[in-house]
This record gives structure tokens, sequence and C-alpha cells, in this order.
């Protein structure tokens, strides 16, 4: 109970300690960006224009790791080097910070980079999805492929120490979960017909087991409940 | 028991290795290579009931008088003395030349033959109950007497007893008719193909079956019986029951019974009265026989009759005035039996008429082992010793002297009331006490009661390989082995069994006709009393195990050693293709399928080569086993890691959506960073230049 208190007390200090530092960083921050607004005002000007959608990028990704900011940022601040490069061939002033972003042309340079941003931002998980989809059938159509052949040598028994419970158990909660999607992809479709790119759309482009194997009564290989209620 | 069938039917073939058979296409059954067994050639004459007689000639020597008893099988012969006897060269004796087995076609199964030497004379008594002219004393003494004295010296000398002496049984020597030839004594147990009134008191009084090997006193009681009918030219009592020629000889006693009112000379009376004496301590003995053919006259010993009661004891309706009597009685009348010895009426009667304090005390000591919770039985069968002690032991229908229990049980073995009175003899210490109550006790019965103390050990023993059916063939030599499986065939000694494995094989061709089970209760008894070679662990398993793979691999295992130590070069293929069937369940112990097929395979090609340790070789090789062991062991843990990989990825699948955001997240930015490097760089330049 004594050190209660104490405990407190050097963990109060680290937390103490943690906001000073990045007080400090604030604070070092604050200091360079006055510099450089002082310094390069009219770049910072056109940047601050240009690097909009960054900022709504980073407003919108509620992800911790803020991918789509990131992603978005990089390409709106590559279409706003263009800009600003022009603004310092003309020796740089807020004139022509002006003049520059009075052109639609410049708006469409650095908008047009965000946008691209965001066109990668929202074409890689799909494609990762699909390529993850196959290398995962293809996995899983190797084990079966192997169990298949274990068991065709050992017979049954040899089933005897793996954990088809704990297999069960994922399949269930697997199932359950395309459940879940099907009838939501159901409700999205009643509604106006947009919810192919989810999971449920996904099974259709699955290959179908080779025909002279039969591996569907190997853990591996059984119909999982994704593929049910797709075939369903 | 009736005779066996004499057809002229196609014999069966044969192709057992001990014996031999028939020449393909049918004629006569070999045995062993030497002699032709005739079938369709009976000679009825000869017939010694329930045994046959066939024409049997000899394959190098067609002019040797031969023929063969065709014996029954549930009645064996004594193989067991053929070749003692064989020893025995007297010309007034009938040889015996060989035996073997032979499938008998009239009974469609196997039986064994005793080969003799044919007697060139005719038969003195064709029957029991035909008559003949009488024989002078002299001529008896001469062509009777005279050489069976030797001719039962020599078998004695030897441990054997003839125990088949009777009129009937006595041929001339040719047709002359100036010698006696005596009968055969191997076509049935000793004493059971006798009437009672061939036998002594105390085995006429014992059921066929029961009277055992016997000693030289029954010889020669049969031998006195024999001279009463060459004498007078019939056989006494011949007509009668056994039963009632019992009544009569224990009434009045063997010799007044036998002899009636016939004349007989003082001279023949002497022996005679010491032949057919009832009382064990007064019969001649073949000394005694000797001495008398020699010259030696003494005054006929009169027949000492046992005590009579002053009056009679009324059982049954019947009034009975001795105590062997009585004991007969009581033994007829088994459950009436129990009354007048519990409420004290035999005691009165003992005490007040027979006055024979022997029996008092007996009496009293038989009830006096018997506690108030006991079996009514035993109470009963230890009176009825203690009555009669020279008599049969007595329990029920098992009436058996001491020599005898052991063959009774051994004819009986597949009766289940015989083995349960059997049992309960031996479980009731019946013997114990018909020792104690002998005034003399031969060395023979002694060494027949130690027998019986150890078969109680071995009877109370649950498991394969003791029980009654091995007491039945440790106290019988000669009893085949009973194993519903050679039904139709006949196991005379152990190197009979794997041949008869192979016939049965051959003619349960079908998986479904084959048995399930090669070593059953009797054979595995069988095996333990006359395989010479340890066995037990064997056994042990086929009980264990049963019908898994190693109670399967026992059986064949200790077949293939009988193989291995009896019939070296002996080959069996049916019975390798039998064991083969009833081992491959015990290749599933094996896991690998490819190993299975493999082993399945090799086990069929070792099945053509006939030897069951090739089989043993196939399906119990230990490496390999070992070797399937080990590589299941590991088929599991890649099973097991195959199933976790698999968890692993449905795991996968399941996050799939979060994972494809995650990654493609990733890969975004830095694909964003990486293009927007270039591009900076590519404006960059542009710019400078």
């Amino acid at each position: 109970m004594a050190k209660k208190p104490k405990q407190g007390a050097s963990g109060g200090e680290a937390a103490a300690k943690a906001k000073r530092a990045s007080g400090g960083a604030r604070a070092l921050s604050l200091v360079i960006a006055v510099v450089l607004v002082t310094l390069f005002f009219d770049s910072v000007m056109v940047l601050a224009g240009g690097m909009i959608p960054t900022g709504v990028a980073y407003l919108v990704d509620r992800h911790p790791r803020k991918y789509a900011a990131r992603t978005v940022g990089w390409m709106n601040l590559a279409g706003c080097l263009i800009v600003v490069l022009d603004l310092w061939d003309g020796g740089g002033s807020i004139e022509a910070a002006f003049e520059l972003l009075m052109d639609p042309i410049n708006w469409t340079i650095m908008f047009g980079s965000a946008a691209f941003g965001w066109i990668i931002y929202f074409a890689l998980p799909p494609i990762v999805g699909g390529y993850l989809q196959l290398s995962q059938e293809m996995k899983l159509k190797e084990l079966a492929k192997t169990q298949k052949t274990l068991e065709k040598e050992w017979g049954k028994e040899v089933r005897r120490d793996a954990d088809l419970d704990r297999l069960e158990a994922v399949e269930d909660e697997l199932a359950a979960q395309a459940d879940r999607e099907t009838s939501r992809a159901g409700a999205g479709g009643a509604a106006g017909g947009d919810g192919q790119s989810t999971e449920a759309g996904r099974p259709d482009d699955e290959p179908e087991p080779e025909p002279e194997e039969d591996l569907s009564d190997t853990p591996a290989g059984r119909p999982i409940g994704g593929r049910r209620s797709a075939s369903g | 028991m009736a005779a066996l069938k004499v057809s002229g039917g196609e014999a069966g073939t044969e192709d057992g290795e001990v014996e031999g058979g028939v020449p393909s296409g049918g004629g006569p059954l070999l045995i062993k290579d030497r002699y032709e067994v005739h079938p369709d050639q009976p000679i009825p004459e000869l017939d010694n009931p329930p045994a046959v007689a066939v024409r049997v000639t000899h394959v190098r020597d067609s002019d040797r008088a031969l023929y063969g008893l065709v014996c029954d099988p549930k009645l064996p012969p004594r193989l067991d003395i053929v070749s003692s006897v064989h020893r025995v060269d007297h010309r007034n004796l009938q040889r015996v030349v060989d035996w073997g087995v032979v499938d008998w076609p009239a009974e469609q199964r196997r039986c064994p033959v005793v080969v003799m030497e044919r007697p060139a004379g005719r038969r003195v008594f064709k029957a029991l109950t035909a008559e003949i002219a009488p024989m002078t004393e002299e001529r008896v003494t001469r062509i009777f007497l005279t050489p069976i004295v030797n001719i039962l010296r020599d078998m004695h000398a030897l441990g054997v007893y003839h125990r088949n002496i009777r009129p009937d049984n006595l041929f001339y020597f040719d047709s002359d008719e100036r010698e006696l030839y005596i009968g055969e004594c191997f076509s049935a147990q000793p004493g059971t193909n006798q009437p009672a009134l061939f036998e002594t008191m105390e085995c006429g009084l014992a059921a066929p079956a029961g009277r055992g090997e016997g000693s030289a006193e029954h010889d020669l009681f049969a031998v006195g019986v024999a001279v009463v009918a060459l004498l007078t030219g019939k056989t006494p009592l011949a007509g009668l029951s056994d039963e009632d020629v019992m009544a009569r000889r224990l009434n009045v006693g063997s010799y007044a019974a036998l002899v009636q009112n016939q004349r007989i000379s003082l001279t023949m009376m002497e022996p005679l009265r010491g032949l057919l004496n009832d009382d064990p301590k007064e019969r001649w003995t073949l000394e005694d026989l000797s001495m008398w053919l020699n010259g030696r006259r003494l005054s006929p010993k009169q027949q000492v009759m046992p005590t009579k009661a002053s009056r009679g004891f009324t059982f049954g309706g019947r009034d009975y005035f001795t105590a062997r009597e009585l004991a007969h009685a009581l033994h007829r009348n088994w459950d009436a039996a129990a009354a007048p010895i519990r409420d004290g009426s035999l005691d009165t009667w003992l005490r007040r008429s027979l006055s024979e304090d022997d029996r008092v005390e007996a009496v009293n000591e038989a009830k006096s082992g018997v506690g108030e919770g006991d079996d009514v039985d035993k109470l009963v069968a230890r009176v009825l010793i203690a009555l009669d002690p020279e008599g049969p032991i007595r329990l029920r229908d098992f009436a058996a002297t001491i020599e005898g229990v052991g063959s009774l049980i051994g004819l009986h073995a597949q009766d289940g009331q015989a083995r349960n009175l059997f049992a309960k003899t031996i479980q009731l210490g019946l013997g114990q006490f018909w020792l104690e109550q002998q005034r003399k006790v031969e060395p023979n019965q002694l060494r027949f009661l130690t027998r019986l103390d150890k078969s109680k050990m071995v009877m109370n023993q649950s498991g394969l390989g003791f029980g009654v059916e091995r007491v039945a063939y440790d106290l019988n030599p000669n009893l085949p082995c009973q194993s519903p499986l050679f039904e139709r065939d006949y196991i005379a000694t152990i190197e009979h069994l794997l041949p008869a494995f192979e016939r049965l094989a051959k003619r349960r061709g079908g998986a479904e006709e084959r048995p399930r089970r090669l070593i059953d209760r009797d054979v595995a008894a069988y095996v333990m009393v006359h395989y010479k070679r340890p066995s037990g662990s064997e056994l042990r398993d086929i009980e264990r195990e049963g019908d898994e793979p190693a109670g399967r691999i026992a059986q064949i295992r200790l077949l293939a050693n009988i193989q291995d130590y009896l019939h070296k070069k002996g080959e069996f293929p049916a019975l390798c293709a039998m064991a083969a069937t009833i081992l491959e369940p015990s290749i599933e112990r094996f896991h690998s399928r490819q190993r299975r097929k493999k082993v399945t395979d090799r086990l069929r090609k070792a099945a053509k080569g006939g030897r069951l340790s090739d089989l043993l070789e196939v399906v119990d090789d230990q490496s390999e086993v070992k070797a399937d062991a080990n590589n299941f062991a590991g088929a599991v843990r890649d099973y097991s890691q195959s199933v976790e990989q698999t968890i692993a990825a449905k795991r996968d699948i399941k996050n799939r959506q979060q994972l494809a955001r995650e990654i493609g997240g990733q890969l975004a930015s830095t694909f964003s960073a990486l293009g927007a490097t270039v591009s900076a760089l590519i404006t960059f330049i542009v710019w400078w230049f």
C-alpha cells in the first residue's frame, strides 16, 4: 500500500517526461515551420493549396497507419513539386504564387496527382485479395493432396493426432462469416446491386477441384462455409 | 456298439505323410507302403465286434496270411502295446504285424487298422452262445493252459496284460485242431469288449470303459472262465445280461455261479477255484497255475464267501445279505440310497445283522467325512466305498476301478455328464478315500492315484491346454484327438496331427467352410500331452488374444513348431493355404496399405511352399513390423502438421479481406512513395536542365 503512490508517482513522471519530450519536438517543429514559412512563404502558399487532397485524405482515413493519407500524400506532393519548381523557376514571389494558383492547369496537376494516389490506394487491396485467394486455394489444394496421399497409404487412422476439432471450429467461424456476408450482399443487391466487390462474390472464380481425384473428404479439401454459400 | 460297416465301395484318397493311402483311382488302401488293405474283401469269421476283419496282403509277399481288424475309432484300439506284444514270440499267440490309419470308405472317415497274422484254424467258439463238444481235462491243460501260462508270463513281464481272453477269441492253430491259438488283444481298450462274465468281481461291477488296464489276476480270471467253457463245451451264463451275471455272482460267488452244477473233476476244481476266487488275496497267481501245471497238487481252496447278515437289509423291495451286494443295489438306485444311510437303518443293520466291525467302522468313517452342507452324492459314494472297498468307485452313473477312472473319462470325453461326474469324483476326493479303505494296494494303483491327484490340479486350471480335456489325454495314451475338427479323422499320435490338418484343409477348400480356429481346447490339450517340446507360451497367446492378430499368429506358430520338429521335410500346402487365410487379418496390423499388399502377395507365395514357418517369417517379420510402426508414426506427425497448416490457411481465408486491406494499403503507400520519388526526380532533372 505504501508503494502504490510511489509507483503512481514514477508512472506519472514517465508520462510527464514523454509529454515534455513530445512537447519539445512540437516546439522545435513549430520553430522550423515558422522559419520555413517566413523564408519560403510563396512555396508554402502553393503547397498549402495543392496539398488540400492530402489533408482531406488524412481526415477521412481511419486506419491507424493512415495508408490512404500516405498514398495520396506522396503522389500529391510529387504533383505539387512540379508547380513549386515552376514558382522557383520564375524567381519566386507571392505574386507569382498567386498567379500559379490562379492557373487551373496547376490545380489539375496537383489534384490529379492526388487522384492518382487515390486510384492506387483503391486498386491495390482487391488485387492483393485476389492474389491471396488464389495462393490460399492452391495451398489448401496442396495440403488436401498431401492428406489424401497419407490417408490412401495409411488409412483414416493416420488422422489420430490431428486437431480436427480446432479445424472444425475455424470452419464454423468461416461459415458463419460467409453467411453474414451473403446476407449483407443480398441486402446490398436489393438496395442497389453494388455488392459484387464483397468476399461472398469471389468463390465463383475459384478453380474447380480436379475431377480425377475427390479431395472433399480430406480436412483441407472439404467445402468451407464460403463455398457452400457461394454454391448455394 | 454296432460293428463297423464293410463295403466294396471305392476307397477315398489318402495322402497323409505318416500313413500310406490309396493309390489314385481306388483299390486297396496302403499302410506304410507295405500292406494293402482290401476293403472289398471282408472276412466276417474273423470279426471281433465292433472291429471288422478284412483281407490284407503284403506288397512284396502276397503269400503271407494276413488280415486286418478295422477298429471303431470311437473305441480306440490299444496301439501303444502293439510294439511290445510284437516282441512276444509264441506260436500259440496271434502275432500282430503292424498298424496304421486308413480312409475307410464305408464309414467315410479314417479308422485305425491293426494288421495281424491270420489263424489257419477256425474259431473254437463261433460266438459266446455257441456250444462245442466238451474237451477233456488233459486236452484243456495241454492245448490251452500250458501255452497260455507261457504267453501271459511273457506279456506280463513286458507290463502288458491281454484282457481279451474269452472262448470266442480262441482259434485252432490249424485244421488238425491239435493246438490252440490265442486271439488278439488290440482292437479295444482293456475290458471294454469283455462281458462282465470274464472280469473279476471288482471289474465286473465297473462300467466296461472303467475297468482300466488291469493286472495279471484279471487275465487269470478270464483264463478260469475260458477253462470252464472248454471243459463244459459252452460258455457259462452266456445268454444272460451283464447285470444278471453280476447279480448271480454277487449272490453265490463267481465260482459257484459259473460252474453251477457242472461236473468238474477234483483235479480241475483246484485251479478253477483258485482262478475264479472272488477274494483277491486268495486268487491264484501265474506262479500258482504254473506250479499246478508242473504237477503240484493241493486240496482245492474253499470259496471264501463274504460275511452274510443274519437278516437281510430290505432296499427297493429286495433283501440283501452281504455288504457288497447292498453296495451294488444302492448304486443301482442312487437317488434312494441316501435315505437308509441318513436315517440310521444301514448302521443298525451293519451292527446287528452283519456284525462286521470293519464295515461298521468304515461306514462311520465315510459318514464322518461328510459335513452338513456337503453334497449328498459325496455321502453315498463314500458309504459305497466303505461297504465294498474292493469294488469300483461309484458316483451315480459313474463306476470305475481306480485304474479305470481315467479310461472311463477318456472314452466318454465328449459326454458332458461323464465329464461332470469325473470332475466330481476327483473333487470329492473319492480316490483318496478309496485308498484309505484298502487293506492292500498294488503299486500300479498307487501310481494311478498319484496321477489322479495331479489331474485335480490340471482340471482346476481353465486355460487352453488344461481342464478335463488335458486329463483325458493324460490318463489315456491311446485316446485320439477328440477335436470336432477331426470328427472324420483319427489322430493316433502327434505325428498324425499335421497330416490331419492337411486333409481338413483339402476337404474344406472353400473359405467359408474353413475353421476360424485351428487350435481348440482338444487340440491344445492333445498337443500339451503328446508334443514333448514347450508350447505353453503359444497356447497362452492364443487364449489371451483370441481372434486378434497375435492369437492367430500364435496358432500357426504352434503348428509351425510341430512341423519343424516332427516333419522336417514334410510340406503341407493345403494347410498353409488355410493358415494364410487365417493369418490374413493379422496383416492388418501393418498400417501401410502398400506393405499390406506386399505382405499378402508374399504370404500367398509362401503358402505354396507348404512350410508354415515360411508364412510366419512373412507375417511376423519384426523388422518389417517395426519399420511400419515407425513410418506410421511419421505419417501421423506429417498429417497432424498438415492439419495445422490447414487451420492456419483457413484462418487466413477468414481474415482475407482485412489482410488484403492491410497488405494493399502497405503496397499502395510504398508504390506511391516510389512513384512520387521517381516523378520528383524526373521533374527536378527537367527543371534543372
